[in-house]
């Protein structure tokens, strides 16, 4: 069992994180705990970030929003804030796993753990949301969300997610969950679509998760959609944007299933941006 | 009988039983509350715990067992491995229904999951820890992982001396199948499969055995305690009454806690380390430990002008596992039912059973019915499409009668099916009416289709089989119910308890009802089968009538009043001339030294047929009907459960609420396999080893509107003036996932032939 850390500040969070290289941040501890179930490896230590004020609120940033990493999915979910201004956010993080797990889970958790499996990450990239990070010795670093999902590697610096940052609303949203039984289930698919309308040519972001090992861009077929393609150029569009990514294969759907839904999905949720929620 | 039950055969048992039965909500408070003790918090003084090291490979020689490195961890007490049951002159002691399975395996393994040692130690955490360090050198043979695989020619020998894999073969015909044949207006042929899949008991297996001056005790989670008990005295040589099997109300059972499992490896160990050893099934383990049988049915059927069965045939292949389990139950129940309850001049059903190099497979709540009636009734449904005839009518049109014969020959003395279909269809018009329909989806309207789908079921009771009960005068006036049928979260104490108080017209209050403990409860069969109520509700209603008698027998010697002049009531024994009485509390404080105890065994022994002589296959049939209301989004195959009923032949309801938790139960757990539950065995390995990614539904898979009916019968039915009173344990399940998928092919005129129906195997069919 990992020895726990409890700073009351983060600069003690990030000191603690830096004296032991096997200690590992800690929210509401979902992924410690799904690990230990499963008999893998656990850090040496834990650091015990999820009552840090600087993670724990969500505000308006101009005609944004910042949301601190260690506010849980439920707040995220009912934040009146957060459901009028972003609210694909809220119902990516309302629809994720279950109530009691959207009780504890925290985004930061829930962003960076397992990204290719977060509906919330599809939200997040959708809307380009950027990441700030605090890290030793110096202020807090801003980088974009999607950069931030990359693997980390080896030799990486100790650093902790502060909160993530949205600059403005898109015009139309939508989100599309499938699950393969009832909803309290983790995704066989996850479509997250924005669409803008500003500058005279329609834009449109496309992000899907839990079809492979990371999140997906559906730039090409997204544009497809966009441009009313036929059924058939729509589906060679999502081959183009999977490319070789080998697509997951378990008991939720096969890859092929999860290829063959991902136009469906596609439409809907660009349908859905369209119709202005 | 001095109980009370209304006549009126659609009465629909509501909640409002339960501040009337509020003294019996204990059980189920406790339950709910998380209060109830399970086998798994039964503790003993030195209990040490014992972690089973399974056979990774499906079949191979076992050629070592290297137990040193996990000897060495500190805290482990000792592991056994099958050289030790050898030393212990147990090397060829078997149990189970065919006597095939080894305390632990030597030589060979069979299955991936077979234990083949166990480790005992001190923590449950150090035996865990200590069994992933024994090592195994296993030569690994090729595996026969499929009935149709072990049927083959050539095939690889599953079990010694077995060369054909054949486990069992029921088969059963009737008339002239060739002459109905060739007057048929139309012959159709179907093949249909279902998968394996896993009972999924919240509780997993438990087992704690300690041996105390040469006498065995167990606290199991054993559906089935008194054959537990004859299981481990025959295995160990030990005398009849030195064995005692304690059964904790279980967490779940389903079928899956049938057989004897972990009881005999259990007491082995503890005997061989003088100390209580207790195991607990982890996840994992369920999946390896016991399973449902994956099975194929090819089908025909032929039907004349009028839309009558001409004649039906069936040919059913099972995979057993590598072990029998309930396997000859299963071939035969599934063959039995799979033609369904109708009129069919000629029929004919051949059900082979296979040994597989799979966990093996048990009982699996519906007992091989489901795997029929997956296949019969669905042709059902694809034959009155065919012939262009409604699918409800043309069951109403086919269905047997009371007095008319199945297709095995036999009469059926009390038939109820049309009755069922029509309450079926009647509770699914009610759920429409308050159900909510799916608004909230975002699914398109113009891709979603909406159907109707229906299937009866037929479903055999064990005949003969064997319940005793007593019913014992306890000093402060109450009465004691014993019996050894299993609790397991289907009410079976709160239906024996008003059981026994009807019969001695006594508040339900003063009944205490024991729990199996085979060295002081009388033998029961099994709590499976759907005949706790039928059998030990019987046998308990019959102590109980002992009881009295033997209470007045003692008065009367007592008082030298002659016995015709007593009368049991609810105050004692009274004369109602002259006014004398003793209460319950002075009888038991007079009665013989072991106190007035009431005896008495049940037998359904089946009755034979006037004219053939021949038994009945079943002394009475389990009668159950299913509609259902579907919706298919046709982009991504997903199949939403609009509205679901279901309607029960119970005969006599004992318990309303119970009865209508059952059929709920029913209904949703037959969900499970319908729409996404299987257990593949791709090289010999199971598909899931935990709850996150075996498809169990959920809470949100459950339709809007659940309808169901417990029917019955009336007063005047029946041998002595009161309907059978039958058990609901089962009757649904097996329609469940014919009416869906019927329902499905009603809306998008795609069949599934494969269970489940999931989005993806929908899917593939619409884009056929």
């Amino acid at each position: 069992m990992p020895s726990l850390a409890l700073p009351a500040s983060l600069d003690e969070a990030l000191d603690a994180l830096l004296a032991d290289a096997d200690a590992r941040p800690m929210a509401g501890g979902v992924g410690l705990l799904l690990r230990a179930a499963f008999g893998e490896r656990l850090p040496e230590r834990v650091v015990a970030v999820g009552r840090l004020p600087e993670l724990r609120t969500i505000e308006a940033a101009g005609d944004g929003i910042r949301v601190g990493a260690a506010v849980t999915l439920a707040e995220l979910a009912r934040s009146p804030l957060v459901r009028e201004r972003f609210p694909i956010l809220a119902a990516a993080a309302g629809m994720a796993a279950n109530p009691g797990v959207r009780t504890t889970a925290t985004i930061g958790g829930n962003l960076l753990d397992r990204p290719g499996g977060s509906d919330l990450v599809a939200a997040a990239l959708a809307l380009a949301a950027e990441a700030i990070w605090a890290g030793p010795g110096a202020g807090p670093t801003r980088s974009p969300l999607r950069a931030s999902l990359e693997p980390a590697t080896d030799d990486a610096r100790p650093r902790l997610l502060v909160a993530i940052v949205v600059e403005a609303a898109p015009d139309g949203w939508g989100f599309e969950r499938l699950t393969t039984r009832g909803t309290s289930d983790r995704a066989a698919a996850t479509v997250a679509v924005t669409t803008a309308a500003a500058g005279g040519e329609p834009a449109v972001a496309a992000w899907a998760t839990s079809i492979a090992e990371r999140p997906i861009r559906l730039a090409r077929s997204a544009r497809a959609v966009l441009d009313e393609a036929s059924d058939e150029a729509l589906r060679r569009a999502v081959d183009d944007d999977l490319g070789a990514i080998p697509l997951a294969d378990d008991l939720r759907a096969s890859g092929a299933y999860r290829r063959r839904v991902l136009p469906v999905l596609l439409r809907r949720a660009v349908a859905a941006a369209g119709r202005g929620r | 009988m001095t109980g009370t039950f209304e006549a009126n055969p659609l009465r629909d048992e509501g909640f409002a039983g339960w501040a009337a039965t509020a003294d019996l909500d204990a059980e189920p408070r406790e339950r709910v509350g998380g209060r109830l003790r399970y086998a798994i918090d039964t503790e003993l003084p030195g209990m040490a715990f014992g972690a089973i090291v399974r056979s990774p490979v499906a079949a191979g020689r076992l050629a070592a067992v290297d137990v040193g490195a996990a000897e060495g961890v500190a805290g482990v007490v000792r592991v056994i491995s099958g050289a030790d049951v050898a030393a212990a002159g147990l090397a060829g002691a078997r149990f189970g229904s065919l006597g095939d399975q080894p305390i632990l395996a030597t030589e060979r393994v069979t299955h991936v999951g077979e234990p083949v040692a166990i480790v005992v130690a001190e923590t449950a955490e150090t035996a865990r820890r200590a069994a992933k360090l024994v090592r195994l050198e296993v030569t690994e043979s090729t595996p026969v992982l499929t009935a149709d695989e072990a049927l083959a020619e050539g095939a690889p020998i599953v079990r010694e001396g077995r060369p054909d894999n054949v486990l069992s073969r029921w088969a059963r015909s009737h008339g002239d199948v060739e002459a109905a044949r060739a007057r048929s207006a139309r012959v159709f042929r179907a093949r249909f499969s279902s998968p394996a899949a896993q009972q999924a008991s919240l509780e997993p297996h438990v087992c704690l055995a300690t041996w105390r001056d040469g006498r065995l005790e167990v606290w199991s989670t054993s559906q089935s305690p008194s054959r537990a008990t004859e299981d481990l005295a025959t295995l160990f040589g030990l005398e009849p009454g030195t064995v005692a099997v304690r059964v904790p109300p279980l967490g779940g059972g389903y079928g899956g806690k049938n057989q004897t499992k972990l009881e005999p490896l259990v007491a082995f160990a503890a005997r061989a380390t003088g100390r209580p050893v207790k195991v607990v099934n982890d996840r994992a383990d369920e999946f390896v430990t016991v399973t449902k049988h994956a099975a194929s049915v090819e089908i025909e059927s032929g039907v004349d002008a009028a839309g009558r069965f001409t004649f039906r045939t069936a040919t059913i292949r099972w995979s057993a596992g590598a072990y029998a389990l309930s396997s000859v139950a299963v071939a035969r129940a599934g063959g039995l039912a799979v033609l369904g309850p109708y009129r069919i001049p000629a029929a004919s059903v051949e059900s082979t059973m296979a040994w597989t190099n799979v966990p093996p497979a048990g009982s699996f709540r519906g007992l091989g019915v489901s795997q029929a009636a997956w296949a019969g009734e669905q042709q059902v449904d694809e034959i009155a499409r065919a012939i262009e005839a409604d699918p409800v009518d043309f069951r109403r049109a086919n269905l047997v009668r009371s007095g008319e014969r199945l297709w095995t020959g036999e009469r059926v003395a009390d038939a109820h099916w049309v009755e069922c279909l029509d309450a079926a269809v009647g509770r699914l018009e009610v759920a429409r009416s308050d159900g909510v329909s799916a608004a909230a989806s975002a699914t398109p309207a113009a891709v979603v289709r909406h159907g109707t789908g229906v299937a009866v079921a037929m479903k055999h009771t064990i005949t003969p089989s064997r319940s005793e009960a007593e019913v014992a005068l306890l000093a402060d006036g109450c009465v004691e119910v014993r019996t050894s049928a299993v609790d397991m979260g289907q009410g079976v104490e709160v239906v024996l308890a008003r059981i026994a108080a009807d019969a001695l017209a006594l508040p339900v209050d003063r009944i205490v009802v024991a729990r199996p403990d085979t060295a002081r409860t009388p033998f029961d069969m099994t709590t499976s089968s759907s005949r706790a109520t039928f059998a030990v509700g019987n046998a308990v209603e019959a102590a109980a009538r002992d009881l009295v008698d033997r209470a007045i027998e003692a008065a009367s010697i007592a008082a030298g009043i002659p016995p015709d002049r007593l009368d049991w009531g609810p105050d004692g024994i009274r004369e109602a001339r002259t006014g004398w009485q003793r209460t319950l509390r002075e009888l038991a404080a007079a009665g013989p030294g072991d106190g007035l105890v009431g005896r008495a065994t049940f037998v359904n022994e089946p009755e034979r047929d006037a004219e053939t002589g021949e038994p009945v296959s079943s002394s009475h049939w389990h009668q159950g009907a299913v509609a259902v209301d579907a919706s298919v989004d046709v982009e991504t195959g997903i199949v939403r459960v609009e509205a679901l009923a279901g309607a029960a032949w119970a005969g006599r309801v004992v318990n309303g609420p119970g009865a209508r938790l059952q059929n709920e139960g029913n209904l949703t757990f037959g969900l499970g396999p319908a729409l996404s539950e299987a257990l593949e065995f791709p090289a010999g390995s199971p598909s899931a080893t935990d709850l996150l990614d075996y498809r169990l539904t959920a809470i949100r898979d459950l339709p809007w509107a659940l309808e169901t009916v417990a029917l019955e019968g009336s007063v005047g039915d029946g041998v002595d003036g009161h309907p059978e009173r039958h058990g609901l344990g089962e009757s649904l399940i097996p329609g469940v996932a014919p009416a869906l998928a019927n329902a499905v092919a009603d809306a998008t005129g795609a069949r599934v032939r494969r269970l489940p129906i999931s989005p993806e195997r929908l899917l593939a069919v619409l884009d056929e």
